[in-house]
């Protein structure tokens, strides 16, 4: 009896394995998967109907590219570790804030040259990224409110050291710091971007400290247990998104051309939408790729809705807070789906008669009635 | 009912209202018969205590009646002299079925009478303020009705933990139309009390009984229930072992009911030829030194584990069992005294006791032991992932034949290193924990409480996994509230009562009865 129920799930194991088919696919091109993609195809194809002269033009897919994805996607990507990690780090803004008055002050009033007022800065970030390791790792305070904490002190920080104004009068080669041209009209910012999001993909995907990471934010205690040292990787997350904030902060305030000490909270917010959209995407955890594209979708809705319906203030906000709570939805629609089916599955496998479906079908509904009645 | 009788002897010679009356009943889960066709009576009037040890199906009886679980057809139910299922007991009778689960669902921070209006519902006036003066004066009765006396304004975190026991049990039975010919379910409401305080909460259920409601309280605790329950039923193997007045019965015969073998734990899988007296192990250097080890309740805590030896501990909930695993490895902080292994002292801190080779299968499997979320495979290689370069990149070609290795070894079902971990049974979570450290050898394996919900068949296959581990060399620590798995997996078991070392099991003194008996003292 034992050994034919092994049998009968190895059987139902291995067809899941080797299916059949598009099967694979299948499972690879489920709504719940890759909703993101469905979304986009979704919007490029009403876009195209819609506005298809202003939607379809280079200059308007150029700009989506390097106005309104590359510094943000370059935020999510940093606040992506600690996220993983299990931490939240909502001081990304506040340090984006510093980073720019910083920046700006050292160059202009400072007259330093643009490495050292780099170097300066990035260091400034991985100093906010200290304390905040100090304050979650060492001291032990709850990552929501100790970093909500100082974001508030940079945002105060950065006030006073612009004094409330904007910072101008960089010399003009700094503009292209961020918006140099590398190439069909495509701006160094992007190449910041794609180099980050390689590292800490390949962090994350293909290394050990990757999965230590990974196994801290999933269960914290657990980890511990099995001899990872999940305060120190805690408190490196924290410093790496803060320092990738203060990066963040250089390219936009090279891309404005000011130093700006209000220009962080849109970003906070864009870099969590697509932090949690993309861990709906691909992975069932938050990863490089979901969290990049989930950016691009947004960015790409935003300027294509801002494009038909000519530009509204609020539209920016009211079309990001639906697209978050679609795509999130439909993920943890199909995880309780995908659980439910596991269970049924599972209950079905010691006394069905073939092994269950594979792929994405769910079994039968009435599967687990006769399942059970034959049992009984 | 061929067991009148029954009720006549406890009582003498009027019988009690029949109050539950439960036969042939039966509970199959995938792959495992948690209930086999028990029978369970209950009658007015008396406390009848429901024993059974882990995996007896008690708790599977207790989450049948409580709704929570619908038992296979075919079982008689009368409740109440009313055939009904015993899934739908609650339902049918909301006044007249009270349930206390063993977590009390009391929220600490608020105060009793604050608990009480949430278990019911506010005394409130017309506009909905809660009156305060009546709603505090409902929950002094309620708890009145147990013989217990305690400020409804106190904060249920500052009472002691008998207390706290009691005004979950007030809480539970205030929705009662009426106590007399009521049925009220303690599910193990003193497995994590003193004696004294034991006996306290006993006594309110006694004033339960004497009112006439027919009181169930699932135990272990066999001096208690031969000195304040009135009748007792046995399961054992999802079956009704014995059933009766408790005046028949003496610890000695109460614990080989329970275990169900007159020779209990003669150690059919540790060594068959396990000297009588002398430890296995003896005389070889030993791969674990503790000294003086000294936590909240631990004192003065001393062994050596040799290696190829399971030494288990023992000991009831507060003895400081419980305590012992997370000291040993550094779980938390050791108030005194040292942990060696191999010769070498451990620093505190987990990463230093895994860093030396020090396994650990913690007790709360899900909170502690699982990345519930991530497949077999990434929990299988958590304790160290397997990569070159120093860990600059995953070597996955290696890593994949590992755990296909391990997979075999551990014989696990479905045998998928993909598969979200969550989505297994309990036992095979388990191999996977125990894969965990399998795979790297480890000089000391500690486990905690390693068969809390694993099934039947994956007990056998995780016990001969732990004696294989030893015999590979490794010193295993085995930490359980099972006495038959102690008996038979340990060679040697330390029994602690208050935080010391009360006896020393080896040889043909180690079955589960000795463990039983030691263990309450």
């Amino acid at each position: 009896m034992t050994t034919q129920h092994q049998q009968a799930a190895g059987d139902a194991q291995s067809s899941r394995r080797r299916p059949l088919g598009l099967g694979r696919w299948g499972e690879t091109l489920r709504v719940g998967n890759i909703s993101l993609v469905y979304m986009y195809v979704l919007g490029f194809i009403l876009f195209t109907a819609w506005v298809p002269h202003l939607w379809l033009d280079g200059v308007t897919q150029r700009s989506i590219l390097n106005i309104s994805f590359a510094v943000p996607a370059i935020l999510a990507v940093g606040l992506l570790v600690p996220l993983l990690a299990g931490v939240f780090d909502l001081s990304i803004g506040g340090t984006m804030e510093s980073a720019s008055v910083m920046i700006a002050t050292l160059l202009i009033y400072d007259h330093m040259p643009l490495w050292l007022g780099i170097v300066i800065t990035l260091a400034i970030g991985a100093f906010i990224g200290i304390v905040n390791g100090v304050l979650v790792a060492v001291i032990g305070i709850d990552s929501f409110i100790a970093t909500l904490g100082t974001s508030s002190v940079l945002s105060a920080f950065a006030v006073w050291r612009s004094g409330g104004i904007q910072v101008t009068g960089f010399k003009p080669s700094f503009a292209s710091f961020g918006g140099g041209n590398i190439g069909g009209g495509i701006q160094l910012q992007v190449l910041y971007l794609v180099i980050i999001a390689v590292v800490v993909w390949y962090v994350v995907e293909h290394t050990s400290v990757g999965r230590y990471l990974q196994a801290t934010g999933e269960n914290q205690d657990a980890a511990r247990l099995s001899g990872i040292r999940t305060k120190r990787y805690i408190f490196v997350s924290l410093v790496f998104s803060a320092v990738v904030a203060a990066f963040a902060g250089i390219v936009e305030t090279s891309l404005i051309g000011a130093g700006e000490s209000n220009l962080g909270s849109p970003y906070l917010l864009s870099a969590f939408a697509a932090c949690f959209l993309g861990a709906t995407q691909f992975k069932q955890r938050f990863n490089v790729a979901g969290t990049v594209g989930g950016v691009w979708v947004l960015a790409s809705g935003v300027e294509g809705v801002t494009l038909a319906l000519k530009s509204y203030a609020w539209l920016n906000s009211l079309f990001f807070g639906v697209a978050l709570i679609v795509a999130v939805g439909i993920g943890r629609a199909v995880e309780i789906n995908n659980g439910r089916v596991a269970i049924r599955r599972r209950a079905a496998l010691p006394v069905a008669g073939g092994p269950p479906q594979p792929g994405t079908a769910p079994a039968p509904r009435h599967a687990a009635g006769t399942t059970a009645k034959g049992a009984g | 009912m061929a067991e009148p009788t029954l009720a006549e002897r406890t009582n003498g010679t009027r019988p009690r209202e029949l109050l539950l009356d439960i036969a042939s009943l039966s509970k199959t889960f995938p792959g495992q018969v948690a209930l086999d066709g028990a029978s369970f009576h209950v009658r007015a009037g008396e406390v009848h205590a429901l024993l059974g040890l882990n995996g007896s199906g008690k708790s599977t009886l207790i989450k049948i009646l409580s709704g929570y679980h619908r038992e296979d057809p075919g079982a008689e139910v009368r409740i109440f002299g009313t055939p009904v299922a015993a899934h739908g007991a609650k339902a049918a009778f909301p006044g007249r079925v009270a349930m206390l689960h063993q977590d009390l669902g009391l929220i600490a921070n608020m105060s009793v009478a604050e608990n009480m209006g949430l278990g019911a519902r506010f005394v409130t006036d017309a506009v909905g303020r809660i009156r305060w003066r009546e709603q505090r004066a409902v929950a002094a009765q309620a708890c009145g009705r147990l013989g217990l006396a305690v400020d409804p304004r106190a904060k249920v975190a500052d009472l002691d933990a008998s207390t706290r026991v009691l005004v979950g049990m007030a809480r539970a039975i205030q929705s009662l139309d009426q106590v007399s010919g009521s049925l009220v379910f303690a599910d193990e409401p003193t497995a994590a009390l003193g004696r004294a305080d034991v006996e306290r909460v006993f006594r309110g259920l006694r004033e339960l009984a004497g009112a006439g409601a027919g009181v169930v309280v699932v135990t272990h605790r066999l001096e208690e229930v031969l000195a304040f329950c009135d009748s007792l039923t046995v399961l054992r193997d999802g079956r009704t072992i014995a059933e009766g007045p408790t005046a028949d019965m003496d610890k000695p015969t109460l614990a080989s009911l329970l275990t169900g073998r007159a020779d209990a734990g003669s150690g059919h899988l540790a060594d068959p030829e396990r000297p009588a007296g002398a430890p296995q192990g003896a005389g070889r250097a030993p791969v674990l030194q503790v000294r003086s080890l000294r936590g909240h309740v631990v004192d003065h805590l001393t062994f050596d584990v040799a290696p190829g030896e399971v030494v288990g501990v023992a000991g009831v909930v507060g003895s400081g069992r419980e305590e012992v695993g997370a000291l040993l490895v550094g779980a938390v902080r050791r108030c005194r005294g040292e942990v060696s292994v191999r010769g070498k002292v451990l620093g505190p801190g987990r990463q230093h006791s895994a860093r030396a080779g020090v396994g650990y299968v913690p007790p709360d499997r899900k909170r502690q032991g699982l990345l519930a979320r991530m497949s077999v495979a990434q929990n299988v290689t958590v304790s160290a992932e397997v990569s070159r370069f120093g860990g600059a990149m995953l070597d996955r070609g290696r890593a994949d034949r590992v755990i296909d290795e391990w997979i075999r070894r551990v014989s696990l079902d479905p045998p998928d290193p993909r598969r979200r971990v969550s989505l297994l049974s309990g036992g095979n979570q388990q191999k996977v924990v125990l894969s965990r450290w399998l795979r790297l050898d480890p000089a000391v394996f500690v486990l905690d409480d390693p068969m809390q919900g694993v099934d039947f068949s994956a007990k056998a296959a995780i016990y001969t996994i732990i004696r294989e581990t030893a015999a590979r060399g490794s010193g295993v620590v085995l930490i359980s509230s099972d006495s038959i798995e102690l008996a038979d997996v340990a060679d040697r078991v330390l029994v602690l009562r208050e935080g010391r070392v009360a006896a020393e099991l080896h040889g043909r003194d180690l079955t589960s009865e000795r463990i039983i008996m030691e263990v309450e003292g």
